[in-house]
């Protein structure tokens, strides 16, 4: 009698171990956080690109064709205070990037936060409703257009996780 | 001996069932392995594309990664029509890539680089955002270089 009810404990046993052992080894599978190495190359490449192409592309002024970059606003608007391409640079600067981020980031459903700042913190643009102290995010986008001896104007891209 | 039998049925059938869940796990897992491989491919893809002297801008102020010239491109696309041209292809099979222009796009247009999909059913897209300059005209619009990989 004592025996088999020895062979029945350890019957038990046997099926207790084998099932936490099962469980230990899909919790360890399943609890591992994939690192997508894809997802990151393309935040971190998307941010830097965006800007890279915005600074040279050409604005679309409302009548016409028009020499001046995106670039050469921001110099506009931060530095000389002029007007380009027949009306005035920050309405065209705002219109321009307004339209460059819905058709392109926003059309895609990426969050984002992108700023047009010079070193006194005087914001020329900003767009984009990614909260960059909260919420997850790769390394920016960012590039330095030094308008010496003037002032520095950063233009920074930051793509948040979705 | 039937309460020994009784638990060698029920531990049967428990190990049966962890076998069969953890089969479809492991069958779902390598799904997502594949589907990782294709993206990082196409990653890949992506970057060399963006990285090819045979389409970057010269001038002097657009030279940089994130800029297509539309000459350089449409020869680059003469170019890759010949099918004789195996480093492009062995490189770009199952890819397609073009220079698509959002804004600013006035006598621009959008080139295609290659095609070198086959007859795939399912495809995916990967995005690099890219100026594309018309060095004749001296002007650059927006936009992007899509690549399509068909499987």
């Amino acid at each position: 009698m004592i025996r088999k009810a020895q062979f029945e404990a350890m019957g038990l046993a046997v099926v207790v171990v084998l099932i936490s052992l099962g469980m230990f080894i899909l919790l360890f599978f399943s609890l591992r956080s994939p690192t997508d190495f894809v997802n990151r190359y393309y935040y971190e490449e998307l941010g830097q690109n965006t800007i890279e192409a915005v600074l040279i592309s050409n604005v679309e002024p409302p009548t016409g064709t028009c020499q001046s970059t995106f670039s050469d606003l921001i110099q506009d608007v931060a530095v000389r205070h002029t007007d380009s391409c027949g009306a005035p640079s920050a309405e065209l600067l705002q219109a321009g990037l307004d339209k460059v981020l819905t058709a392109t980031l926003e059309q895609k459903g990426l969050r984002y936060k992108f700023t047009i700042v010079d070193a006194d913190n005087t914001k020329y643009y900003e767009r984009g409703a990614c909260d960059i102290t909260k919420e997850q995010h790769d390394t920016p986008g960012m590039e330095s257009l030094p308008f010496f001896p003037v002032t520095i104007v950063n233009v920074t891209l930051y793509v948040c996780s979705s | 001996m039937m309460e020994i039998v009784v638990v060698m049925i029920v531990f049967f059938i428990m190990l049966s069932m962890g076998i069969i869940f953890f089969t479809q796990y492991a069958q779902g897992e390598a799904n997502k392995a594949v589907t990782e491989v294709d993206r990082a491919n196409m990653a890949e893809t992506a970057k060399i594309v963006s990285s090819l002297p045979e389409l970057h801008c010269s001038l002097a102020n657009d030279q940089g990664l994130a800029c297509i010239d539309t000459l350089k491109a449409k020869e680059f696309a003469l170019l890759l029509d010949d099918k004789e041209r195996l480093h492009y292809s062995n490189l770009f099979y199952g890819f397609k890539a073009e220079a698509d222009c959002i804004y600013s796009c006035d006598g621009i247009g959008s080139p295609q680089l290659f095609d070198y999909t086959g007859a795939g059913t399912s495809s995916q897209r990967f995005y690099i955002p890219s100026a594309i300059c018309d060095p004749e005209l001296k002007r650059c619009g927006y936009g992007e270089v899509v690549i399509t990989q068909t499987r």
